[in-house]
């Protein structure tokens, strides 16, 4: 009994792990990250990859829960290979992990899908947490990024119309779920919070996409940001 | 001229490259060193051979710019 009540709690464990994919041509990073995550007791590496060819290739074989990604690589850039995965492989969770931080590099990663778009060299333990909130369904941005996009959002729409004048698209309950989204909560905490079931909890956030021409949380979540 | 931005450009790209890969080793040595002091030396290797490299890329700019 005692044994099996061991076992399982094992198995429970491996089952909580959450499986990262590293993908970077400099093997020196991956290397390094690898050596840092793996200390985590929670995390496991499950493979590398050196461009995103590779990384698509991985994510299929590997199926991990999260991918780390670098931007800027030969063969296929981390940009295109986000797009690739978010669409093909709805389950993983693409992190971008640049050197850089200008914004034609960081609109482009997030309308690729990427759920989170960090610098590389950011102190070790806010990258563990930040890999963590991904996986538990929160965007995560480097600090500086949020503000960078927002005062843009905000410039581009204020001539046409204000941006609380596009909210004003939504019914009452999608404007309830996109301020909910806009702070980081789950489906599931949403759910919870307006108690309704997490698949109606989707159809909203669906529609308040399609109504914004918006592809991901992390754009809903900047906009509903804004919108203060 | 415009090449030499490019030069420049590309130069500056590889150099943050270098520096950030640099800066993960040594945050993985500083992790690392009570649990696996043998792999945080290796990290610190890494990191002096790295910082040598970019040493040497800098020294090699400066140069090509003297040449010119």
């Amino acid at each position: 009994m005692h044994i099996s009540t061991q076992t399982n709690r094992k198995q429970k464990i491996a089952n909580n792990m959450i499986s990262i994919l590293i993908v970077d041509d400099q093997s020196l990073v991956s290397q390094g990250l690898k050596a840092i995550l793996s200390l985590e007791s929670d995390l496991e590496i499950v493979g590398t990859a050196e461009n995103g060819e590779e990384a698509v290739v991985e994510v299929e074989n590997l199926k991990p829960d999260i991918v780390l990604m670098d931007l800027r690589m030969p063969v296929m850039n981390g940009s295109n290979a986000t797009r690739i995965i978010c669409e093909r492989f709805p389950h993983t969770k693409v992190l971008v992990l640049s050197t850089y931080d200008d914004d034609c590099d960081v609109s482009e990663a997030i309308r690729a899908g990427a759920k989170g778009y960090l610098l590389k060299d950011m102190p070790a333990d806010e990258l563990v947490n930040a890999i963590r909130a991904i996986y538990n369904g929160y965007s995560q941005l480097a600090s500086g990024i949020l503000e960078r996009l927002v005062s843009q959002t905000t410039v581009k729409l204020k001539p046409k119309e204000s941006v609380n004048s596009a909210l004003k698209l939504l019914t009452p309950r999608e404007l309830e779920v996109a301020r909910l989204v806009a702070v980081g909560a789950t489906n599931q905490e949403i759910a919870k919070e307006l108690f309704i079931s997490e698949s109606t909890v989707k159809t909203h956030i669906n529609s308040i996409f399609n109504r914004l021409n918006f592809k991901n949380r992390a754009q809903l979540a900047i906009y509903a940001n804004s919108e203060g | 001229m415009e090449e030499k931005n490019h030069n420049l450009i590309e130069f500056y790209n590889n150099l943050g490259q270098s520096i950030v890969a640099l800066h993960i080793q040594l945050q993985a040595a500083q992790k690392l060193w009570k649990i696996n002091p043998t792999q945080a030396h290796s990290s610190i290797v890494q990191a002096c051979n790295l910082s040598g490299n970019i040493m040497q890329e800098i020294r090699q700019l400066f140069r090509n710019i003297d040449e010119e």
